[in-house]
């Protein structure tokens, strides 16, 4: 089994270039006709193969930030790289989970899935289409479906289509946003169950919004803690202290499961962590496992280089 | 109480149509002499009803027969107007250019009535048939032009991301996400194109002398066989009414949970 990640020994640590996947540079997003960006002074790197939660209260600019690492939008500030490449436009290496499904109403769910297939690889023959379709929505157990429209689904069906036509693009990153929000606890709780036995039978990158701390503390590597809006940025990074795999019974017996979960909690009740009080040295709780490290952006980004370079992901 | 409610359903729309009738029966009694009552019109028009295909002559044929022309004709204007309404609707829609460009000529365009247009159409054709087409079209076609641009500019973003995502191409942008997308707002633009160009079917007949239940009704009149007229009418109306149920049902088709 694997060893409880240990947290960081220092921020100060800089090396060279990060190898991370993706990475965002002091990045500031204002929409139109509002005084306040949504988010700003935002920096952080999410290594190859790491699943990283993005946790923040609503109005933290949470899908924003999904928006602007999709390409769906772009920043007014600041850098968005992937895979060392500038980012400006969306595209099917990126795939998106989106919060209400985003099904398209006129297609089965064989042919929603399938769209995404020829969108990624049009070259694939109609039979090889299929074949990778079905597939997917076998991973996500939806085979008996197959011919149904979205509005035939429940919920949680319908999420699970948007899951499967995701990982069907095979992107090189899976942005979620806040993806079982609108389910009920029963159907949630199945999904993530899924959600975290796919990735890490997939090794794949993942960057998941929620507000939702046991769904994070279940599937990310590392939690991404933002203030609260506008103007929201990065707060703090708490390394998840739990070996893999993971199921939802277990991680509670877990001894570093309820700290981290009481600093994630009070981290998001105690609201705006402003930065002149959350400079460098003023840290949370220190814990044995689990300490959230409350830094500036500056540091912060530091910080995720770090932990980029050093592969913290449990192996 | 639901029984009773029932049955009042069933009821009230005969009660109504006997109440009209009643009054068309007064006001032929009394104030307007030259109206055929309900009786003497039954009367008068009962063959053109009971062997709706017979044929003598141009203008003397049953009900039926007249309504086909008049269907057909309807038919082809229609086509033209979807046929050429939906291509605009959407270039409007996807087009802020085009709709700076077109809307305002749009706007003008639109309240004019077929009357207007039909001696335009005889101008530009040379021929009544073509004319009446025109005319049929270019008054029937402005409910698809504005419900496809509505329906364009309205589409949920969500699903525009989707295929955004997908990095998409432009054509497969318009054919896998925005017309399907737009489908239900097309077929409410159908539906009332289809109700005006049935409106206007009757205007373009009565000034082409064309044969068809319009063409008739003004023929009618001018032999002062009033009680044909309210044939065609109520002709009109049952066909009017049959093509909007039929619309509707394939609208609802359409129409998304």
């Amino acid at each position: 089994m694997n060893a409880p990640v240990s947290t960081l020994a220092s921020p100060a640590v800089t090396v060279a270039p990060p190898t991370a996947l993706l990475e965002l540079r002091n990045v500031e997003k204002t929409f139109p006709g509002r005084a306040k960006p949504v988010l700003t002074q935002l920096s952080v790197s999410i290594p190859e193969g790491q699943f990283a939660a993005i946790i923040g209260c609503s109005g933290a600019g949470k899908t924003t930030l999904i928006s602007l690492l999709a390409g769906l939008i772009t920043p007014d500030r600041g850098e968005i790289f992937f895979a060392g490449q500038l980012l400006n436009t969306p595209g099917p290496e990126r795939a998106v989970v989106f919060q209400n499904y985003s099904l398209l109403p006129w297609l089965t769910v064989l042919e929603n899935v399938s769209l995404a297939v020829t969108a990624a690889a049009p070259r694939l023959s109609r039979q090889a289409v299929r074949e990778q379709a079905e597939y997917f929505i076998d991973l996500v157990k939806l085979s008996a479906a197959i011919k149904k429209r979205p509005r035939e689904l429940s919920a949680g069906m319908r999420q699970r289509v948007g899951i499967a036509r995701a990982f069907a693009v095979e992107p090189q990153v899976l942005l979620l946003d806040e993806p079982f929000s609108l389910l009920d606890a029963l159907t949630r709780f199945e999904l993530q169950e899924q959600l975290v036995h796919i990735c890490e039978r997939t090794q794949k990158t993942v960057v998941m919004v929620t507000h939702d701390v046991d769904e994070a503390l279940l599937l990310a590597d590392r939690i991404v803690l933002m203030t609260n809006g506008p103007a929201a940025t990065i707060g703090g990074i708490l390394q998840v202290p739990l070996p893999r795999p993971r199921q939802h019974g277990k991680i509670l017996e877990h001894p570093a499961y309820y700290p981290a979960r009481d600093q994630l909690l009070s981290f998001l009740e105690s609201g705006v962590l402003s930065l002149d009080t959350t400079r460098k040295g003023q840290k949370g709780k220190e814990d044995e496992d689990a300490k959230i490290t409350t830094l500036s952006p500056v540091d912060v980004y530091e910080l995720s280089r770090w932990d980029a370079d050093a592969g913290v992901r449990a192996e | 109480m639901i029984a009773a409610q029932r049955l009042k359903a069933c009821t009230l729309p005969f009660l109504g149509i006997a109440g009209v009738i009643g009054l068309w029966t007064l006001l032929s009694a009394t104030v307007s002499p030259d109206l055929p009552s309900p009786l003497r019109s039954w009367e008068e028009s009962k063959r053109y009803i009971l062997d709706p295909f017979f044929k003598e002559g141009e203008m003397n044929q049953g009900i039926g027969r007249l309504a086909l022309y008049s269907l057909e004709r309807v038919a082809k204007g229609y086509l033209l107007a979807i046929i050429l309404g939906t291509p605009l609707g959407f270039l409007l829609g996807l087009s802020r250019g085009f709709t700076q460009a077109f809307d305002p000529l749009i706007q003008i365009l639109r309240p004019i009535s077929p009357l207007a247009w039909l001696p335009l159409g005889l101008i530009l054709f040379q021929r009544s048939e073509p004319a009446a087409l025109f005319t049929i079209a270019i008054c029937a076609m402005w409910p698809t032009v504005i419900n496809t641009a509505v329906g364009v500019r309205s589409i949920n973003q969500d699903y525009v991301n989707v295929g955004r995502v997908l990095r998409l191409s432009r054509w497969q942008m318009l054919w896998k996400i925005i017309l399907p997308a737009t489908v239900p707002y097309l077929f409410t633009g159908y539906r009332l194109s289809l109700g005006i160009a049935w409106l206007v079917i009757v205007a373009a007949e009565m000034l082409t002398g064309a044969a068809g239940v319009g063409g008739f009704l003004w023929q009618e009149y001018n032999s002062l066989v009033y009680s044909h007229i309210i044939l065609a009418i109520i002709t009109i109306g049952l066909i009017g009414y049959a093509l909007d149920r039929l619309m509707g049902l394939a609208e609802m088709r359409f129409q998304r949970a």
